[in-house]
């Protein structure tokens, strides 16, 4: 029995040790990388690492490391390259703006200004509905939008200009203060506002941002409150009439709820309602309205463009659903 | 050049000008209609004569693409070969000096050419002899971005791949303006193991998991549970499917002509360049995508098709692409990255001058959740399921599911805990998703990304077939087993079947249906096909098409060129695994090339009726474990020996001969041999359940028998010996509990019982623990080939 256990130890422990040595061939080098905090000091030196080969040590003062590596085995420009996969600008390699973006918010360095494009970009052209989703996370972090504005331009995502939300000046006094970035427009019609205020809780739980939610639903609130029943016509009166209360009832629950998931059973209650209402009145919006469907949740909401993005599951089941019915 | 042709055309015109000014006087006006259409004859003649010459030698060398010295076999000193480039009209001579010690051949992928040219050895050449040489000659009627390979053995894998480029002429009424004239880089993908390609195939077929190993897809249990997804893994395991990847073969580096990164600074910002891509690589599909903004694809195998502008493609093996791309900045360069299905590692071509703007890189697979799509596919009996969906055209990627950067990122364990609390209320219905939802694989619909499908192609130009032609209709299935490595046409492999006769002038439309768990890249040969995607008469000419599991797609071409045509899947180590059937022409002229039309046929099936040989041996405290195997197709011999230390553990042999049965090779018959010596002590008599006694110490036992793969790969094997003895045995090997730790359990009616752990070192060394009933606990290192 001795035996068995020697031998289990020579084979299962010996191969996984391997002594610690000091590299071989070891060349030293010096490049900027950028970069801010501590935690960027951590990313950058482990994206440096490698086994037996090569590591660096980076000064988030001077913004230069200095790389030790086996010359045979590996290269500065394999390093730097590694560096700026996982975010960081260095004098060889531009980090992707994915890669960029996937960094903690306090690890966003200021980007350094590029030449303007001298031929036309081909850059993607995104919904409106993304705009949204970015008024969302403006809210919840008024830093971020300075900081996008700040990142290059070329081949990325659009610049989020001021995110469009519609308010009544007499009643925008009551509401919190974290829309300082939030710019004011006018619509063509009341209704406009009142969807775009839908679509912002919307986007707020298809991203899991429960905070986000809450505030958007405040807001709505506003809207329901700011449609002047006098400019309705008869027919639409009666219609607004018989879903008044249901509306403000299912949009008070998010506004107040601490939980994604209660906001997301008011959230299907207020879709619900807001489909009949929006047919009732036969509202049209600018362009279609999407009424879709979660078959998992058995649950409908409203969107303004036709991808799917399920806001009763969040980022982990986002495209589970299908187009019920399109209002034009 | 144009000024000396016009120049020697007057000449001749002056010249028979007085020629029939003489003979004629009398019939001028006649006469110089007939002069210009000589005229015009013998410029047609000036430009066909061209001819453009190369000469390749091919060697063996040394590469170390991987890190390590390895053989590779470079032309002209070069891997990838060089670009060989030609205008329509001219005559192509090839000189091929085979300088290596074994035959080779050399295939021009995707052209028009005589059969005898076309480089398939023991098909329409004999191999061209070690240190020899041969001559290709032959006119290029065509024009477009094709390859070279070499189509013998694997030597494609380490390095015989080339372009070969056709330009139009200038005058051709096809050119492109903004497109034709473009700065053009020829641009050939390809892949490096370290590996010998023959150890790789070798492996393959032995359902080695190294590769799996290698790139971190072991998908094990523990990995499994640790993901949440243990109840997927029994499912996949009960349904007797192996774990899966997207491609199979484990890559040291991918290269871009050649290098894993490199530059072309001679363009600057605002360029825009055109690049002529083939995919070169044996076995690996490539994501293409531009860190400059869209990539606009405007031809694809060498036939111009409208532009159409993308986010990303997908090249598979042993297409080609051209696409524009425009250089947005001056300052920077930006990244064309070219990254294999698997998205282990990729390569990078940097276009421009300047610091270098990488590319979003993919993430890496969620390949539970792609075992979860597969278990849903999957019937008991191994057969896909019709899902009822019709999918075609690469249109709907069942992979989406495990892509994401479309379908999202992997759940957090208290995401995927929230999730379980909730469905344990009620509150979310099981996670049956719906079937009927259409795009559930629609990447294009899922995403802001925009991926390349075949439906987006169109050509420019009408390709209709002649439509008085008759029509000749083929079905085929493309069809596999993993778990052996088995790939097929209609459950047949080359050697299995006949050619395939057409009629010359005749219209082939053939209908492929993959019922298999991979993709196909399906070739071939000599003709361009017509891919039928609602584009009418504009369908798009292509020589290959990427099939996808459970996909249908139609093609057609109209039967032009006679000769014996490979028509195979591309992937090589499932082409030389019997992967294609052979288009021959009826009545045509022989092949003057193949003097031994008999001869070459059984060369030609040696190919996949090749027996793969694998051999292990444990060496442990308590004696010696082992086993050798040799495999083909359809057959499998099999020895297995226990070697006691001491007279009671004696010595057994087992050796088995069987035939795979069924389609899914579950089901196998034999006829065994088992040989046995050793000293029981004293009146010792052993028992089995069935009460039969056994007490011989020294036996020779003849058997035949069944054995059948159960539920969780469980074997079963029943098997009746010459003296009436019966013995039932299940077992299972290769459980992987870890990344390398495996599992191995056996139980039989003689009452022997045997389960054992292996952690896997390298692809030759593991170590084991196990107990055995008859020889009781051995710790060993098992070594094997
Ligand atoms: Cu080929
Ligand atoms: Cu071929």
């Amino acid at each position: 029995m001795k035996m068995i256990f020697i031998w289990a130890i020579i084979l299962f422990i010996i191969p996984n040790t391997y002594s610690k040595s000091n590299i071989k061939n070891a060349k030293k080098a010096v490049y900027t990388v950028s970069g801010n905090c501590e935690m960027c000091k951590k990313n950058i030196e482990s994206a440096a690492k490698i086994n037996k080969t090569a590591f660096g040590i980076w000064d988030k003062n001077t913004k230069q490391i200095v790389l030790i590596f086996d010359s045979t085995k590996t290269s500065a420009d394999e390093i730097l390259r590694k560096i700026a996969l996982v975010g960081y600008d260095n004098d060889k390699y531009l980090a992707s703006n994915e890669a960029y973006n996937d960094l903690d918010k306090c690890c966003q360095y200021l980007r350094k200004e590029l030449p303007k494009t001298k031929v036309d970009v081909m850059l993607p052209i995104k919904e409106v509905d993304n705009l949204n989703a970015s008024i969302s996370d403006n809210l919840e972090d008024p830093k971020n939008a300075e900081i996008i504005q700040k990142t290059d331009t070329i081949k990325q995502e659009p610049i989020i200009i001021a995110p469009i939300v519609i308010v009544k000046d007499s009643v925008r006094t009551n509401i919190p203060t974290n829309n300082a970035k939030v710019k004011t427009a006018v619509s063509k019609t009341d209704f406009t506002a009142f969807l775009t205020q839908y679509y912002a809780i919307k986007n707020a739980l298809i991203a899991d941002k429960m905070v986000a939610a809450n505030k958007n639903a405040a807001l709505l609130l506003v809207e329901i409150d700011a449609i002047r029943m006098d400019k309705l016509s008869s027919d639409e009166h009666m219609v607004w009439m018989k879903y008044f209360d249901k509306l403000k009832a299912d949009v008070t629950k998010i506004s107040v709820a601490k939980d994604i998931e209660k906001q997301r059973i008011a959230f299907s209650s207020l879709s619900n309602n807001l489909w009949l209402t929006v047919k009732g009145m036969k509202i049209n919006d600018n362009g279609a309205i999407y009424v879709d469907y979660c078959p998992m949740k058995d649950a409908y909401w409203l969107s303004s463009e036709p991808a799917i993005k399920n806001p009763y599951y969040g980022s982990s089941m986002l495209t589970c659903g299908s187009i019920k019915e399109t209002i034009k | 050049m144009k000024q000396k042709l016009i120049k020697i055309a007057k000449w001749v015109f002056n010249l028979l000008k007085r020629i029939f000014k003489a003979i004629f006087i009398h019939e001028k006006a006649c006469c110089k209609s007939i002069l210009l259409f000589m005229v015009i004859l013998t410029s047609q003649n000036i430009f066909a004569q061209k001819t453009v010459h190369y000469d390749l030698h091919i060697k063996d060398t040394i590469v170390t693409f991987g890190g390590k010295e390895k053989r590779g076999i470079a032309v002209n000193g070069q891997i990838p070969m060089p670009t060989l480039t030609f205008t329509e009209g001219d005559t192509a001579e090839i000189f091929v000096y085979n300088d290596l010690d074994e035959e080779s051949s050399m295939h021009w992928h995707g052209l028009f050419l005589p059969n005898k040219e076309d480089g398939v050895p023991n098909l329409t050449q004999m191999p061209i002899p070690p240190h020899t040489m041969h001559v290709y000659k032959f006119p290029i009627i065509q024009h477009g971005t094709h390859w070279y390979h070499s189509h013998s053995g694997l030597q494609e894998q380490i390095g015989m791949y080339g372009s070969f480029i056709m330009n139009k002429r200038e005058n051709d009424p096809t050119f492109r303006k903004g497109i034709d004239d473009l700065p053009t880089v020829p641009i050939v993908l390809s892949e490096w193991t370290n590996l010998k390609p023959e150890n790789v195939h070798r492996m393959l077929h032995n359902a080695s998991d190294w590769s799996a190993i290698k790139k971190g897809t072991t998908q094990s249990y523990f990995e499994a549970i640790k993901a949440g997804d243990f109840k997927t893994k029994l499912k996949n395991e009960w349904k007797r499917q192996l774990a899966m990847d997207v491609s199979d073969v484990f890559y040291d580096k991918f290269l871009i002509n050649g290098q894993n990164e490199s530059q072309l600074t001679q363009f600057k910002g605002g360029d825009k360049v055109r690049l002529s891509i083939s995919n070169g690589g044996a076995s690996s599909y490539f994501w293409l995508s531009y860190a400059g903004g869209k990539i606009t694809v405007v031809a694809n195998d060498g036939n111009d098709v409208e532009p159409v502008e993308v986010d990303r493609l997908i090249i598979a093996v042993s297409e080609t692409y051209d696409i524009i791309v425009t250089i947005p900045n001056d300052s920077i360069s930006y990244e064309l990255l070219a990254t294999p299905e698997d998205r282990t590692k990729s390569a990078s071509l940097f276009i421009g001058n300047g610091i270098k703007q990488l590319d979003n890189s993919l993430p890496k697979l969620k390949y539970f959740e792609g075992m979860k799509m597969m278990n849903d596919m999957v019937k008991m009996n191994g057969n896909l399921k019709d899902m009822g969906m019709k999918m075609s055209l690469n249109q709907m990627d069942m992979n989406v599911v495990m892509y994401p950067e479309i379908t999202g990122n992997l759940k957090t364990k208290s995401e995927r805990k929230e999730e379980k609390e909730l469905q344990k209320y009620g509150e979310i219905e099981e996670q049956e998703m719906q079937m009927e939802d259409t795009n559930r694989y629609n990447g294009n619909a899922l995403s802001d990304i925009v991926t390349l499908n075949y439906a987006m192609l169109k050509s420019p130009t009408i390709t209709s077939l002649p439509n008085d032609a008759p029509v000749k209709v083929l079905n085929f299935r493309l069809t596999g087993n993993m778990n052996r490595y088995l790939w097929s046409l209609n459950n047949k492999v080359v050697s299995e079947s006949d050619k395939i006769l057409i009629k010359k002038g005749e219209n082939i439309r053939l209908i492929i249906e993959n019922a298999s768990m991979m993709r196909h890249p399906m070739h071939l040969h000599g003709h361009d096909f017509r891919v039928i995607n609602g584009q009418g008469d504009f369908a798009p000419l292509k020589n290959i098409i990427d099939i996808m599991p459970m996909e249908t797609d139609t093609l057609e071409f109209n039967a032009n060129v006679e000769g014996d045509w490979f028509f195979h899947c591309h992937i090589l180590y499932h082409m030389m695994s019997g992967m294609g059937r052979v288009f021959s022409y009826e009545n045509q002229a022989p092949n003057p090339l193949i003097p031994n039309p008999k001869l070459a046929q059984r060369k030609l099936f040696s190919e996949d009726r090749k027996f793969h040989f694998m051999i292990e041996n444990d060496f442990a405290s308590n004696g010696n474990d082992g086993e050798l195997m040799l495999q083909n197709k359809r057959w499998s011999l099999g020895t297995e020996w226990r070697l006691g230390y001491h007279k009671m553990h004696g010595f057994e042999t087992e050796t088995h001969i069987g035939r795979y049965i069924d389609k899914m090779q579950f089901l196998q018959i034999f006829a065994g041999f088992d040989y046995r010596y050793r000293k029981l002590e004293m009146n010792e008599i052993e028992k089995n359940l069935f009460t039969q006694k056994n007490s011989k110490d020294n036996r020779i036992l003849a058997s035949i028998g069944l054995e059948y793969t159960l539920p969780l790969l469980v074997k079963l094997q029943a098997e009746v010996y010459h003296n009436g003895y019966v013995r039932l045995q299940l077992m299972r090997e290769d459980i992987p509990l870890t990344k390398r730790l495996r599992m191995d359990f056996m139980v039989n009616t003689d009452v022997e019982y045997m389960v054992g752990l292996k952690y896997i070192i390298t692809k030759n060394l593991a170590a084991k623990i196990h107990y055995d009933s008859d020889m009781g606990v051995g710790v060993g290192l098992t070594i094997g080939y």
